[in-house]
């Protein structure tokens, strides 16, 4: 296998090692955090082993000593994660071997064997985190990994400065994006996954099921939720900006869960209501992963995207739970009146539990006193404007009947009380009624002229039924804390509780903070949009704008373009800069064709001093010029005078020389 | 896998039919676009899977940020050909003088590499056939020498053979090459027999008087003859040899020293020319003025370098395999 004669076999030396090092310690550094601990450890003691041994000749272990360390960290591997396959142990392999090999690495082969899996662990990094410091973290590392793969290959060379090295890495790959951006966009996708089910991608946010505090919880995180384009620049007035997601149906008095076949099954036939209006509300919603399946729309979804279905319960699910960023358009209707409600459903949807007696009272005595639904709904909401109710982040504990804790004790809760207590009390009256999870309302980024829905604008309202209306949307906690959907969740949150270093209230910093917030978040909405959420359906809409319809036609596109850019490419390499010529060689031949223009051709042999002297005889009233123009060229082509600042002096000098 | 990529090279060659080029007029030879190929190494080959195995991961986890750095490693390396192939182009090759060597010693073939007016070359190999090869940076509108060791292993002209320049430079993904036979050659003296061996006595050969035993400078022995000084006889060389041999003596202000082809009739001819080449080295050596008598060849008596090489290389090309 080792040919003698190869340069495969060629020793490294120190500063190969020290790359190497340097390049697989970049490579690691963001698997840290999902690595088991051993797995780090092993390979930090191996890189030092191998380190020892490059700069203190230590020894380096026998094939017996490696083969047992080989076992031991496959054995480590299927005893933490129960297999070796899958982005988790598959990482966790990958590293180990990674250790290893930097252990064994001896020649010039080993040495590019650990660059090609440091470039595989450094890709494998997306799978954890697409974000764009992450991707442009990963760039450099590319860069670094690279440069040292270009030492590797200059054997002659001594030790030019690692600055050299990363310069002609940088200059390799930047030359190298306009082919990445092709292929990018005209490769053809392939839409995934190609075996078992992707593991990771996204998890928070919503849940199917709801309990005192679960949503308060999420009241509590900055993340985003998604994003919407809408069309039309400005956005529809916040009392409209409810979006759909789970209806719960089930509750035993405390905690609320959604029917799961009404989840996943799509209606026997039709959208399940009617427009009342022509009035139509379109967005393009850029779904963060969730790992559930639901897509959130606006009340109530006209349109279904392609690979999703609407549900029974009016809120649009995905056939496959949202993994990775997800972009669907989507045409509301604001104005709606749902269809009839079966036996069924009218019972499921006055179900009670024996829990909370006191607020089943309170229902059925609203129940026996309003002359109609509408009047109790009316009644309800007055309670909770009237009697002192509050809307709070820190609602206190309810043990026991939850419900009834909270009408006739504490008072104080976040929106999943209101709409929980609501729903039973409307229940106990005998109208049909349900509970809707969502988020309501969003943040306006006016530099980019999209909403922001972040996971603190979680929110839980309900649904009642009524005769000749059918399902009609009411939020109790709009009724105690009404600039809670008019002005947003911020409006209501104590200082400490709203985003980050929002404390500098009011002040030039904080409009500062806030543009530079909202920028960022434009960035983040660009990025996701164009790049992360270019998938296969994207694509297929660009290639058809691009008149590309066959894979045929694709296929030969990509391979014309990759053709094209490395001409253009070979083109400004092969020639522009191989005619580079020193500069003030280009200046001086600059002179001496200003002179030949007058008749004053320099011969082929002729020094510039000889022929400067000719110039001066020719041209007596332009000795001084010719004299500095001959001074300075000879001095910085012949002396030890090159500097930019005399190309700099030679070229005005000539241009300013008229002979 | 034995049929390695290194050895690919000439066997595309042999293929294709094409010749290696030989230099032009002036000796120099310069790599035009047509004279370089550019192929895959193996781990060019190893990180075409690398990158297919990354765009598959890619494809099952929908990872467009995967998708997007896999292309920009596909795309370097499709860039890093170019650079192959650039960091060869228009370098220009000449072969310098190789000096003489001995058979059995390592010739030095000079081959001098001018950038003309091109970039900074790195990581240029040279290689001839059967040698580990040199590698050699080339600064921006410079020119460097290296020398190429070839083993001698035969006497006469050594011709430097086929010389492969590649370069696998950035990054050891493509190899890009090209064969040139350069016009170098190195002269083999042969090697020089270990001992100085005093000519047979021959009677009546008419050119004895040209060599007169005298008793300054131990010049070799030879079988001893009746006659001969027992104060001449090798008598510890006896003990060894069990026959009597006697020493014989120069005297270097005495006339002209004769190499003469006959005078070790008993050898075979590689045996014959190394004891001449040892006799040519001696007499240089210790002063003496020295001519050579080979069959169809006579060099008059002289002394001096060049004299030197001239016997020596009379020698060398006697009779020449080549």
């Amino acid at each position: 296998m080792k040919h003698p004669l190869s340069p495969d076999a060629l020793p490294l030396d120190r500063r190969a090692v020290d790359l190497l090092m340097l390049s697989t310690g970049l490579t690691l550094l963001p698997h840290l955090p999902h690595l088991p601990l051993f797995i780090p450890l092993f390979c930090a003691v191996f890189a030092l082993w191998r380190w020892m041994a490059a700069h203190y000749a230590w020894a380096l272990p026998g094939t017996p000593a490696r083969t047992a360390l080989t076992l031991t960290a496959l054995g480590g591997i299927a005893l933490v994660f129960g297999t070796v396959f899958g982005r988790d142990a598959g990482t966790g392999l990958l590293t180990l071997m990674l250790g290893l090999k930097l252990l064994e690495t001896r020649n010039y082969r080993d040495a590019v064997v650990v660059l090609f899996l440091d470039y595989f662990l450094g890709i494998a990094v997306v799978l954890y985190s697409q974000s764009i410091p992450t991707l442009v973290y990963l760039v450099l590392v590319l860069v670094v990994i690279t440069a040292a793969l270009i030492e590797l290959n200059q054997p002659a060379r001594g030790h030019a400065p690692l600055r050299a090295m990363l310069r002609r890495a940088g200059v390799l790959m930047l030359q190298a994006v306009p082919l990445a951006l092709l292929l990018f966009v005209l490769f053809p996708r392939i839409p995934g996954p190609l075996w078992g089910l992707p593991q990771g991608g996204g998890t928070g946010g919503l849940d199917d099921s709801m309990s005192p505090g679960s949503i308060t919880h999420l009241s509590r995180s900055d993340a985003v939720a998604f994003r919407v384009d809408f069309d039309g620049a400005v956005p529809p007035p916040a009392h409209l900006l409810y979006w759909r997601g789970p209806v719960l149906w089930h509750t035993d008095g405390r905690n609320w869960t959604a029917d799961r076949d009404r989840t996943v099954s799509p209606p026997a036939a039709g959208p399940g209501f009617t427009p009342l209006d022509a009035a139509t509300l379109e967005y393009t919603v850029t779904l963060e992963p969730h790992g559930r399946n639901w897509l959130y729309a606006l009340d109530l979804p006209l349109s279904v995207p392609p690979g999703a279905h609407r549900t029974r319960d009016l809120f649009l699910a995905a056939d496959k739970p949202v993994r990775q960023l997800t972009r669907y358009t989507v045409a509301s209707s604001p104005h709606y009146r749902t269809a009839a409600l079966g036996a069924a459903e009218r019972a499921r949807a006055l179900q009670l539990p024996a829990a909370n007696p006191a607020a089943r009272a309170l229902g059925a005595q609203w129940r026996a006193q309003a002359a109609d639904d509408a009047a109790v709904v009316e009644r309800a909401l007055d309670y909770f404007r009237e009697e002192p109710f509050h809307y709070t982040l820190e609602p206190p504990p309810l043990p026991g009947d939850a419900v009834d804790e909270f009408l006739f004790r504490t008072r104080r809760g976040f929106c999943e009380h209101y709409s929980a207590a609501f729903t039973l009390l409307m229940r106990a009256a005998g109208i049909p009624a349900r509970v809707v999870t969502g988020y309501q309302g969003g943040e306006l980024n006016p530099l980019g002229d999209y909403l922001i829905v972040r996971q603190r604008d979680a929110h839980a309202w309900s649904e009642v039924w009524l005769e000749g209306r059918g399902w009609v949307r009411v939020d109790p906690t709009s009724a105690v804390a009404p600039q809670r959907i008019e002005q947003g969740i911020d409006s209501v949150l104590p200082t400490a509780q709203r985003g980050l270093l929002r404390d500098f209230e009011g002040g030039a910093l904080d409009a500062l903070w806030q543009h530079s917030r909202l920028a960022w978040d434009t960035l983040n909405a660009r990025w996701n949009q164009w790049v992360l959420a270019y998938g296969p359906e994207n694509q297929a809409a660009v290639l058809a704008r691009l008149g590309l319809r066959s894979w045929a036609t694709t296929a030969l596109a990509v391979l014309a373009g990759i053709a094209l850019l490395l001409a253009a490419l070979g083109v400004v390499l092969l020639s522009r800069r191989w005619n580079r010529i020193d500069p003030a060689l280009r200046h001086y031949q600059r002179f001496c064709a200003k002179l030949a223009r007058r008749g004053l051709v320099r011969a082929p042999a002729e020094g510039p001093a000889a022929f400067g002297a000719r110039a001066q005889g020719q041209w007596p009233e332009r000795r001084a010029a010719i004299a500095s123009i001959n001074e300075l060229y000879i001095a910085i082509r012949y002396g030890s005078h090159y500097s930019a600042d005399r190309i700099k002096q030679l070229r005005r000098a000539v241009a300013a020389f008229r002979p | 896998m034995h049929l390695s990529l290194t050895s690919l090279p000439h066997k595309l060659h042999r293929l294709l039919g094409i010749e290696r080029r030989r230099a032009g007029r002036d000796g120099a030879v310069e790599l035009g676009q047509r004279r370089i190929f550019i192929l895959p190494t193996r781990y060019g080959l190893l990180f075409g899977l690398l990158t297919f195995v990354m765009l598959i991961g890619a494809t099952n986890y929908n990872n467009s940020a995967g998708f997007l750095l896999s292309f920009l490693l596909i795309g370097t390396a499709l860039v890093s050909m170019l650079h192959a192939y650039r960091n060869m182009l228009r370098l220009s090759f000449r072969a310098g003088r190789a000096g003489a060597v001995f058979r059995g010693e390592t010739a030095l073939f000079g081959v001098a590499l001018d950038n003309g007016r091109g970039p900074e070359r790195l990581g240029i190999g040279l290689q001839l056939a059967g040698q580990p090869p040199v590698f050699t940076d080339v600064p921006a509108g410079g020119h460097v020498a290296v020398e190429l060791p070839l083993p001698a292993a035969r006497r006469g002209w050594l011709p430097i053979g086929t010389l492969t320049v590649f370069t696998r430079y950035p990054l050891g993904l493509f190899r890009a090459w090209s064969l040139l036979r350069l016009d170098a050659r190195c002269l083999v003296y042969p090697a020089p027999a270990p001992r100085l061996e005093a000519p047979a006595r021959r009677p009546g050969a008419g050119t004895r008087r040209d060599r007169r035993p005298g008793s300054d400078d131990f010049m070799g022995l030879r079988a001893y003859h009746r006659g001969d000084s027992p104060r001449h006889v090798d008598w510890k060389a006896a003990a060894r040899r069990r026959t009597l041999m006697t020493k014989v003596f120069c005297d270097p202000l005495g006339e002209a020293l004769w190499l003469d082809w006959n005078d070790h009739p008993a050898h075979d001819t590689e045996t014959r020319l190394g004891l001449l080449c040892r006799g040519v080295l001696w007499a240089e050596e210790h002063g003496y003025d020295y001519g050579l008598r080979l069959p169809g060849t006579l060099i008059e008596t002289g002394r001096g370098e060049e004299h030197r090489h001239r016997c020596l290389k009379a020698l060398a090309l006697h009779e020449a395999p080549t």
